[in-house]
């Protein structure tokens, strides 16, 4: 998959029907390294413009999919490294007194206290899985489709799904909390 | 967005449907509910109208407007001295005839054919008219 010469401007047709096929997947990875749909998609928007500067380059991706999740990943990995990270652009303080245009109801909150608790579950778990449960719950993928992105089989999909739920329901158990909202 | 969150067991772990349903429900809640275009054709959106809006050769139309400032300050006064040459020949023509300096021109009687040299005021003036003196 070595990128080759490619004359020409880029192909923004391409490149938007890439990103309308595979930006989800990429933002999936992404979400499934930090948990944080904002950083995901922070992410999943540097891969893409990384693509189109290689293509401004002049260099054509022969598997562009298998590119852009491997860039996403080595993307999330850096993300821990990253200065953004570490320091932000803001002080916590600035957002001090910031509060949201309209306050959620009640049901909201509840079903936010709940979710929180799953997050934090999830979390847990090794990143395998949470890539795993995000493509099958965020995305709908069958196993085959999973298995086509992680390049894996359909039996080891269906392995890895059951043990990753298997997993979270226990430690759901385990801290017994209580997930209705 | 309203997400149903399905009850858990009061045993402490959810079955499997409860589960699906609540992973389901927290991950659709995460994902962006209006999914952003590629910032990089955003960005570049936001750019090109004015790229757009430029014409062709930019300026061309400047460039036009100084050439014919430049050709008018040259060819003006070359047009106006031709002009005042051009009158000022005529009129010496009709009027005041340019001076002969020839001094083995002929001088003949008025009258006489050929060149007729007229006195006027001390000064010799040719009119041509005739044949040529002999």
């Amino acid at each position: 998959m070595s990128p080759i010469p490619n004359p020409g401007p880029p192909d923004r047709a391409e490149f938007e029907a890439l990103y309308q096929h595979h930006s989800r997947e990429v933002w999936a990875l992404a979400y499934a390294r930090w948990m944080n749909a904002d950083t995901a998609m922070d992410i999943a928007q540097e891969t893409f413009l990384r693509l189109w500067r290689e293509w401004e380059k002049g260099e054509r991706i022969l598997n562009p999919r298998a590119w852009l999740l491997r860039v996403a990943r080595n993307l999330a990995e850096d993300y821990a490294k990253s200065a953004f990270r570490r320091n932000g652009t803001h002080p916590p303080q600035t957002m001090n007194g910031v509060q949201a245009h309209d306050l959620p109801p009640l049901e909201i909150l509840e079903r936010e206290e709940a979710f929180a608790h799953l997050r934090k579950e999830l979390e847990q778990l090794p990143q395998a899985d949470r890539e795993i449960l995000t493509l099958r719950y965020a995305l709908d993928y069958n196993t085959g489709e999973i298995a086509g992105l992680l390049a894996i089989k359909e039996s080891a999909v269906h392995m890895r799904l059951s043990r990753a739920r298997q997993r979270l329901a226990g430690r759901l158990r385990d801290t017994n909390g209580d997930l209705r909202p | 967005m309203s997400v149903a969150v399905p009850p858990v067991q009061q045993t402490g772990r959810p079955s499997e449907d409860e589960l699906d349903g609540l992973l389901r429900a927290f991950y659709r809640a995460e994902l962006p509910y209006a999914w952003p275009p590629p910032r990089v054709l955003a960005d570049r959106n936001a750019i090109l109208p004015l790229r757009r809006a430029l014409p062709r050769f930019p300026m061309l139309r400047t460039r036009l407007a100084l050439a014919a400032c430049v050709a008018f300050f040259v060819a003006g006064p070359l047009f106006l001295s031709s002009y005042f040459n051009r009158a000022n020949t005529e009129t010496a023509t009709t009027t005041e005839p340019a001076l002969i300096g020839n001094e083995k021109a002929e001088r003949v009687q008025p009258g006489t054919a050929g060149y007729q040299l007229l006195q006027k005021d001390g000064r010799t003036w040719i009119k041509v008219g005739g044949n040529s003196p002999k």
